[in-house]
């Protein structure tokens, strides 16, 4: 991509995108430290087969990580909020879902398995996925948020059978943010298609080869993007 | 004193480099996108226009650009660029491979004294 300087014998040659600010990669950095120790240590007292490793000392150990890591794995959020509110509330309002994210949806197969990047729909800025993660990591973060600190300062106060509620939430959100958290970990580091994702994060910016190929709504704007992509369509059929 | 259009769609960059300007008796309009500049410029022809490469999309600043280019009355409107995009000079390219063509590139940030000194060298040569 090429913009010439009039009149002059100069080209600016345009090979990187900022895709993330510093502060987005800090945050984001920071939430997968403390959620990777997070998810660790409470296994340990989460699976049965696991627990003989945090008796005695070793379990004080891991309870206090834990809640180290719970601190701050719970103001992050709250710090980005204070210091970017605008930026913060964008986060919020792109990883909502919308309508055209089920053609992601649709695609998934097709795209992730047979690598038939004619099936895949334009993707923004965030594609469904990790508007998908985003929004799991939002509503995950509030519950561990609502059910962890009851549990945490309320054992012996609190009604056994709201701790017993309390508990379940606390490990079905574990659940279902350990799996979506596997799931881009491998989409990330490992997914042949996805060779810029990891560099996107640990840089701040990304290459105009990789999203004119996996963000092409928010590379060409919308209307172009869908025609590259009746094209893309149409050629795969011939 | 001259109209400037201020084509950008960060509120902060809008909101300092129009003080800026308006500090040195120009008169600035803003658009926030591509769109807004199109109908901005048809109705107000700017002397100069400030462009920020992208705003909702990456390339929405270049396709303005080319819709420029494409357009008798606003192809002579000179432009600079004033963007977050990290651009690397080159000194050739293969005409295939041009996009867009700029009168000036400013990388973001940029320093009002800098701005200033390119938006009156702009407006000098244009006038002459």
């Amino acid at each position: 991509m090429i913009v010439q300087i009039k009149g002059k014998p100069e080209f600016i040659q345009i090979q990187w995108v900022p895709r993330y600010t510093t502060m987005e990669r800090v945050v984001h950095w920071f939430h997968t430290a403390t959620f990777t120790l997070l998810a660790i240590t409470g296994m340990m007292l989460f699976f049965p087969f696991l627990q003989p490793l945090a008796q005695g000392q070793a379990g004080i150990t891991f309870r206090l990580i834990h809640r180290v890591a719970a601190v701050i794995f719970g103001l992050v959020p709250i710090i980005y909020l204070i210091i970017q509110p605008r930026r913060f509330l964008m986060h919020i309002k792109e990883f909502l879902p919308k309508k055209e994210d089920i053609g992601w949806l649709k695609a998934v197969p097709a795209y992730y398995l047979m690598g038939k990047h004619e099936a895949m729909p334009p993707q923004g800025r965030f594609n469904a996925g990790e508007k998908l993660n985003g929004l799991i990591t939002i509503i995950a973060w509030l519950v561990f948020g609502i059910t962890g600190l009851p549990m945490w300062f309320g054992k012996g106060v609190i009604p056994p059978e709201l701790f017993r509620w309390l508990v379940i939430f606390h490990d079905l959100a574990m659940i279902v943010s350990v799996s979506m958290f596997l799931v881009h970990f491998y989409l990330a580091v490992a997914h042949p298609l996805m060779w810029g994702a990891l560099v996107n994060m640990r840089f701040g910016v990304t290459s105009v080869e990789y999203l004119a190929e996996h963000h092409t709504k928010w590379f060409y704007g919308p209307k172009r993007a869908m025609e590259i992509w009746e094209a893309k369509k149409r050629e795969s059929v011939h | 004193m001259a109209k400037i259009l201020l084509v950008d769609n960060d509120p902060g960059f809008v909101n300092s480099a129009r003080q800026v300007l308006e500090n040195k008796g120009y008169e600035v309009m803003t658009a926030a996108s591509g769109e807004q500049a199109l109908a901005v410029m048809r109705k107000e022809k700017p002397a100069l226009v400030l462009l920020e490469i992208m705003m909702s999309y990456v390339l929405e600043g270049l396709d303005l650009l080319r819709e420029m280019a494409n357009d008798p009355t606003l192809k002579d409107i000179p432009v600079i660029v004033v963007t977050s995009l990290k651009g690397t000079k080159v000194k050739a390219a293969q005409p295939s491979e041009i996009y867009a063509a700029v009168d000036e590139w400013l990388q973001k940030p940029v320093s009002p004294d800098q701005l200033l000194e390119r938006v009156e060298e702009m407006l000098k040569v244009k006038a002459a």
